[in-house]
């Protein structure tokens, strides 16, 4: 185990009536790449601001490298953060804002002047170095805003969705630069995101926030795999995982959709509600299969490559994929068989994931 | 001409020195700086009106406000620094004289020359009070109309 970088323990913060992080502890080791994950306002920023010293806590203690550094502004702190909103300077040009942390240090003009050109190269804004910020896009701001952190030798890099200006192929690009700058600079980094994407393929862990609290916390493929709760199962992933009511009798579990049933064992685990179970299944988990269940084809959506088909079985509506080229009329008949392997069992009442195994 | 470079140059002082006033008051309560500053400025037009002569009082007339408004354009320039660029400021370890230097003067640097020239220019109109009165009254108006504007886009 490395050792910890940056932890907040027991960290509350209020505004108001308004709770925005109720006691909250996170571990960010030295050298780790860690995404916050949650959809608006479940607290992500707020976290963020707190490690850097934007805000201070309500209670509970932030300490960076094993020091409380609680009532310290971002000055003592030396950690970078690169905002939502771009803050450039606005009356600075591109080079001069990249500059701006090294100036500050009064660190020789001819070390900051190889330092921000070799990140002015990495991002590629050899064209726009001498611009002024009113004068650029969006995703050109975003750029800009990494290269003022990027610049710096410090303690963590806080990223508070640096890629929302960007789309498609190119986020796709920035999400690996990301990753290969964080490699590069040795640094410490924490990504605030919504995006599931952005956080899977960047962090090495992976912090799922939901209205103020911790939810999992885990490697992307352990969160993608075991979501702890409803709510993880469905944000994560690119296509939205289908959800089946079940109930449990006689230590069988029947899909209220079709009554099929299906031989498991909890684990000794006991649901509030054993009337009340949901299945989670993702569309690459449910295959096609000529002796299995019978469903009925409904709209096809294509993705471009693949496409989604939604099946209507009883009252719910699966998706799953279909192979590219082929095409099911609306109305076929179309027989699948859960992948077991795939299967994830919630209790609906509490949403919390329900431990299982084959009986 | 002389003439006209004192009035510049004695405006000038009156905006610096208020405008360290507003530093000042920005460092002290940064939420009601500028009302503050709005406050202080209506007070000083009401006692130019009411209690200085038309005759012989206007250049008394004129040191009284001219501080109270440096203090004004300073307390709005400071204001209209973004949250966010401070906070960006802190982030990149610049010292409050760092950031000074290279900010919050750059920043407010337009406003201030812009409040000199506004000062200087209501100094060489004709020596009468009331137009004087009129015009510093419809600049704090416009002041305190910006304010109370910027506080929703912020």
């Amino acid at each position: 185990m490395k050792e910890p970088r940056i932890e907040l323990r027991g960290v509350t913060k209020r505004f108001g009536d308004f709770t925005a992080l109720v006691p909250l502890d996170l571990t960010v080791s030295q050298g780790e790449f860690v995404a916050l994950l949650g959809p608006a306002g479940s607290g992500k920023t707020t976290a963020l601001r707190l490690f850097a010293g934007l805000d201070y806590p309500t209670a509970g203690a932030v300490f960076i490298d094993g020091f409380e550094v609680t009532p310290m502004p971002p000055q003592r702190r030396d950690v970078a953060f690169a905002f939502q909103q771009p803050a450039l300077y606005p009356h600075l040009r591109v080079w001069e804002n990249i500059a701006y942390p090294m100036r500050a240090q009064s660190i020789p003009r001819n070390v900051i002047d190889r330092r921000v050109n070799e990140v002015i190269d990495r991002l590629r804004l050899n064209d726009l170095r001498d611009r002024k910020p009113r004068k650029l896009s969006p995703s050109e701001r975003q750029l800009v805003s990494l290269g003022r952190a990027m610049v710096r030798d410090c303690k963590a890099f806080l990223f508070d969705e640096p890629l929302a200006a960007f789309t498609g192929d190119h986020r796709d690009h920035m999400r690996r630069e990301l990753r290969a700058v964080h490699e590069e600079l040795r640094g410490t980094t924490i990504l605030a995101t919504r995006d599931p994407l952005d956080a899977i393929m960047t962090a090495d862990r992976i912090v799922v926030m939901n209205q103020g609290r911790v939810v999992q916390v885990g490697r992307p493929q352990e969160v993608y795999d075991r979501p702890a709760d409803l709510f993880v199962a469905h944000y994560l992933g690119a296509h939205a995982m289908n959800f089946l009511d079940a109930s449990l009798a006689d230590g069988a579990v029947r899909l209220a959709c079709c009554g099929a049933d299906f031989r498991i064992d909890l684990t000794g685990a006991q649901p509030v509600d054993p009337a009340r179970l949901t299945l989670g299944i993702r569309p690459e988990h449910v295959r096609i299969d000529p002796c299995g269940i019978r469903t009925v084809a409904g709209a096809t959506e294509s993705l471009g490559e693949d496409q989604l088909v939604v099946l209507r079985l009883g009252d719910a509506a699966i998706r799953t994929f279909v192979p590219p080229g082929q095409r099911i009329p609306e109305g076929e008949s179309v027989p699948i068989r859960f992948d077991p392997l795939g299967c994830r069992w919630f209790d609906a009442t509490s949403g919390k994931a329900l431990p299982w195994q084959t009986a | 001409m002389f003439e006209v470079a004192h009035a510049a140059f004695g405006e000038l002082v009156h905006v610096l020195v208020g405008f360290g006033l507003a530093l000042l008051l920005h460092r002290l309560a940064p939420r009601a700086a500028l009302w503050i500053a709005i406050c202080i400025a209506i007070a000083a037009t009401y006692g130019a009106a009411t209690h200085l002569d038309v005759h012989g009082g206007f250049t008394a007339a004129h040191v009284w406000t001219g501080i109270p408004f440096g203090l004004l354009f300073g307390a709005a320039a400071i204001d209209a620094i973004p949250r966010a660029v401070r906070e960006a400021a802190m982030i990149d370890r610049a010292t409050r004289w760092f950031s000074f230097r290279t900010i919050t003067l750059p920043l407010s640097a337009p406003l201030l020359l812009a409040g000199a020239i506004f000062l200087a220019a209501a100094a060489l109109a004709p020596a009468t009070l009331w137009p004087f009165v009129a015009a510093h009254a419809l600049l704090i108006a416009a002041v305190a109309l910006d304010a109370a504007l910027a506080r929703g886009r912020r």
